[in-house]
């Protein structure tokens, strides 16, 4: 059997013709749109300037040294007990003993007979 | 514009966390101890151990009053009780003087670890004794 090539082939172009062609009132509404649309330009890369680098770097190693210094300072970064460093008392009293006491290492100052009545004492 | 918000508001978040680091709180408890009554240690948790294996003699602890203070502290007095407690100073030298009335009854400087105790004990009360117990945290 003979096929018809060239007949194919002709229909076969009509067929794609008429599949890919535009109306002409479509293709010019598109391209008045397209025409009237604005050129944008692409976002740039938001850029920290470097002043603003600099100055968070160095305020970041200030503050973590003030913190450390606070901390230190302060003394609650230290570990052990709580310690009674000194200490008064007023009023007429037997005895006074200083303790660490439990394992958390409080510390304890017991005043024995404390006359918290008596006359105020004079501290020299 | 934009970056300096972003940069103040950074630099406002740091310092607020670095002021939070510093401060602290201390607590001040007035217990009594005493051998009657069955009050039970409400308040006490943290510390009724500490209290019951070195205040010997003393079966009950009863939690009167409490107050507290932030560090550091200003040299101002608070009221716990019927004592006048003043207190100076940071955490790690911390100036206690505890009154009652117009009679000045201890004068202490100590520091204070996080969570850890100091008592002062021996104040008279009709039913035993006072206890005083500061804690830092």
């Amino acid at each position: 059997m003979k096929w018809p090539w060239n007949k194919i082939e002709r229909e076969l172009k009509r067929e794609a013709l008429v599949t890919m062609a535009r109306d002409a009132r479509a293709f010019w509404t598109d391209f008045d749109a397209r025409a009237r649309l604005r050129r944008q330009e692409s976002p740039a890369p938001v850029k920290l300037p470097l002043i603003y680098g600099w100055s968070l770097a160095t305020a970041c190693a200030t503050l973590l040294l003030v913190m450390t210094g606070v901390y230190m300072i302060s003394g609650r970064g230290e570990t052990g007990g709580s310690t009674i460093n000194s200490f008064d008392i007023g009023v007429n009293y037997r005895a006074a003993i200083v303790t660490q006491g439990g394992d958390r290492q409080a510390a304890i100052l017991w005043v024995m007979d404390m006359d918290a009545g008596a006359p105020q004492k004079e501290t020299l | 514009m934009k970056n300096a918000a972003l940069f103040t508001a950074i630099l406002a978040g740091m310092l607020t966390a670095s002021t939070a680091m510093a401060g602290g709180t201390l607590s001040i408890r007035l217990v009594e101890a005493s051998n009657s009554g069955s009050g039970g240690a409400a308040g006490l948790g943290d510390v009724i151990d500490v209290l019951k294996s070195n205040v010997p003699g003393y079966s009950q602890f009863t939690l009167i009053a409490s107050g507290s203070k932030s560090l550091p502290a200003d040299g101002s007095s608070i009221v716990v009780g019927k004592y006048q407690i003043m207190c100076k100073g940071n955490q790690k030298e911390l100036s206690i003087e505890v009154s009652s009335g117009h009679k000045h009854l201890l004068s202490v400087t100590a520091s204070l670890r996080d969570g850890i105790p100091v008592i002062f004990g021996g104040l008279p009360s009709d039913k035993g004794k006072h206890v005083l117990v500061f804690v830092a945290q």
